[in-house]
């Protein structure tokens, strides 16, 4: 324990010449509470506004959400409030193209999960083995069908 | 209310906000976590609520009377009685249905059919974790481990905690009852330290556990005699990874959550998949429930104190009454009691094997080295395989779909279905986590303790968000609400 004791409150401290005359209301407290006191209140500041950037966040890149969870509330004046506002806001970040930030991701992580062992061995189609002779005919097939448009279209004029 | 939904995090924001704000008056934000922590659970169902205060009031009044008393005999008669009246609630709750269900096959195999008292009993989210807490402090007390509490709140808190509620981790009252006198402190350890857990509790459960239950675990095991070994090989991988991503990301999360309303709990999970041995994975493996088992059951049963069979029999009958503990279904009777068989086998193996080959005096270091390396990976291997063939039959809906699963493995021949090589990155990835360095998560926590709010905020709003972004649509139960 620390031996001095300064006397605090509502965050002043303040020394007595006569220690033993503490009022009512007044508490004495060690060196070392108040600086477990002073690195509470910076950290709980510090992790209060990183929660509020984390909000902001959120907010903005992932507005679907925000909407999807307001259509979960009860019918009533502020509810409909809410759920108009959300919606409007939803619209702004689209608008902006902020929104599709989420839906580009999602994508990429759909195409991801779906790839097949084929994709990740034979990642250039016109590599993939027995698909190169397939291949060909169907490029075969696209060509002559060009060229019986290109005869029929010469000989229907 | 689940953790990683909007709900939950609108909950925790107001909690943190006002319970700090409350900080200086110590009994008041009790209160407030108190009341926070019966609005989380009345989530569920609200008539469970009442459950959940009366076994707290039931347990602290027991605290009382066992704290007045000096008397052996009726100090022993007031905690058979609390722990009696716990397990009942868990009994009626949680097995009514089980066991008579398996009194009515027996029944009906004798040729003695009768109508029995059958009752639609909902099974209140938790009940295992808070019996056992609640357990914990009643035998805690008989033994003069902690002292029987004057506050009904710090009793009641103790076993509502919302963090670690309705999932445990299984929290002791010698740890967490002292942190309820002190003023609460938050400290920047603490931030880092919360902040790295709930996201790595986040990407475990809502990436990783939840694409291996909906793309690979679910549709293996709901019919595992269509599909060949491949298959059902990476199947069994994956589900070892999501029942350890799913339960040890809850516990992630709730020791975070903790932490930053300035409470510590103990680890839940230290890499069991790097185990060598059965023994170590249960000390790597729900190190909370397990050291409950071994310091409330094994214990008292004798331990290692009653003789070679002694020690064996109270090795089987803990991890049978475990495994009871996990589920009521025969699927996990069996789990629980392969596990103590296993044990049992594991410790007379090992003993059998020292007698027979002591270390040899003056043997090449170089030699003792790689034989030591060489056993410590086929240790791995073997235990993690063994881990598997277990977790197939935790898994498994009845005894029939497991064996089908066990048969499964002879078909080599029939094309891999649903392994696909996102599955596949996604196990091998975690399995690699499981070696790395045992401290990483401190030493990120360690480099975000200083991060100002400017780059701390910004960092964690993009994780949040990027998990979120990454994840399958949908939130999932986690597994361990069910026991």
């Amino acid at each position: 324990m620390n031996a001095v004791t300064p006397i605090e409150m509502e965050g002043v401290v303040e020394r007595f010449d006569d220690m033993g005359a503490l009022e009512e209301g007044w508490a004495a407290l060690s060196k070392a509470d108040l600086r477990d006191e002073e690195m509470t209140r910076k950290s709980v500041a510090r992790v209060r506004r990183a929660f509020v950037i984390t909000v902001l966040i959120l907010l903005v890149f992932n507005s679907a959400g925000l909407v999807q969870l307001v259509q979960g509330l009860s019918i009533g004046p502020v509810q409909d409030t809410i759920i108009v506002m959300s919606e409007t806001w939803h619209g702004e970040m689209e608008r902006h193209g902020v929104a599709d930030v989420l839906s580009d991701i999602r994508t990429w992580v759909t195409e991801l999960v779906q790839r097949s062992w084929d994709d990740v061995f034979f990642a250039d189609p016109d590599l993939r083995l027995g698909e190169v002779a397939s291949g060909a005919d169907e490029d075969q097939k696209d060509r002559t069908g060009l060229l019986r448009g290109a005869v029929l279209e010469t000989s229907g004029s | 209310m689940l953790f990683p939904t909007f709900e939950f995090g609108i909950f925790f924001l107001i909690v943190f906000v006002v319970s700090w704000e409350l900080r200086r008056t110590v009994d008041l934000r009790k209160l407030f976590l108190l009341a926070a922590s019966y609005t989380f659970y009345g989530w569920w169902d609200w008539r469970f609520v009442g459950l959940l205060v009366v076994s707290s009031l039931a347990n602290y009044l027991f605290g009382r009377a066992l704290g007045g008393l000096e008397r052996d005999g009726l100090r022993r008669t007031i905690v058979g009685l609390a722990v009696i009246a716990n397990l009942s609630v868990l009994g009626f709750f949680k097995y009514y249905g089980f066991f008579l269900e398996s009194l009515d096959d027996i029944l009906i195999t004798l040729g003695l059919e009768r109508d029995l008292p059958f009752l639609e009993v909902i099974l209140p989210v938790g009940v295992s974790f808070f019996t056992f807490q609640g357990i914990s402090y009643i035998v805690d007390v008989y033994r003069r481990d902690v002292a029987a509490q004057r506050s009904a709140v710090d009793i009641c808190l103790y076993i509502s905690f919302f963090p670690q509620l309705v999932a445990g981790p299984i929290v002791r009252a010698a740890h967490f009852l002292p942190q309820l006198e002190d003023k609460p402190t938050l400290t920047p350890a603490m931030v880092g330290l919360g902040i790295t857990l709930v996201l790595s509790g986040l990407i475990k459960k809502m990436v990783i556990a939840n694409y291996l239950a909906t793309e690979l675990v679910d549709p293996v095991f709901f019919d595992p005699s269509v599909l060949g070994a491949v298959d059902l090989l990476i199947g069994v991988y994956g589900y070892a990874i999501q029942i350890y991503c799913d339960f040890s990301g809850y516990s992630d999360i709730a020791i975070g959550l903790a932490a930053l309303l300035g409470y510590k709990f103990n680890a839940n999970f230290n890499q069991p998949y790097r185990s060598a041995s059965l023994r170590e994975f249960w000390l790597r493996w729900h190190i909370s429930l397990s050291s409950w088992l071994r310091d409330y059951l094994y214990i008292p049963l004798g331990g290692s104190r009653k003789g070679e069979w002694g020690t064996y029999r109270n090795l089987f009958l803990t991890m049978f009454l475990g495994g009871l503990w996990h589920g009521a279904a025969w699927t996990f009777v069996f789990w629980g009691t392969f596990h103590g068989a296993m044990l049992g086998v594991e410790r007379y193996v090992s003993r059998r094997f020292a007698s027979l080959a002591p270390p040899v005096e003056g043997e090449p270091q170089v030699v003792s080295r790689i034989s030591d390396a060489a056993s410590w990976v086929v240790g791995v291997i073997f235990t993690f395989h063994m881990v598997c063939f277990a977790w197939i039959f935790f898994r498994a809906e009845s005894f029939g779909l497991a064996f089908d699963y066990l048969i499964g493995f002879g078909d080599w021949s029939t094309p891999v279905q649903h392994a696909t090589p996102f599955l596949v990155m996604l196990i091998a990835g975690a399995l690699v986590f499981h070696f790395t360095p045992p401290s990483l998560g401190r030493w990120i926590g360690e480099g975000m303790k200083w991060l100002p709010s400017p780059a701390l905020g910004p960092a964690f709003g993009a994780a949040v968000f990027f998990i979120w972004a990454v994840a399958p649509e949908g939130v999932a139960p986690f597994i361990y609400f069910q026991f």
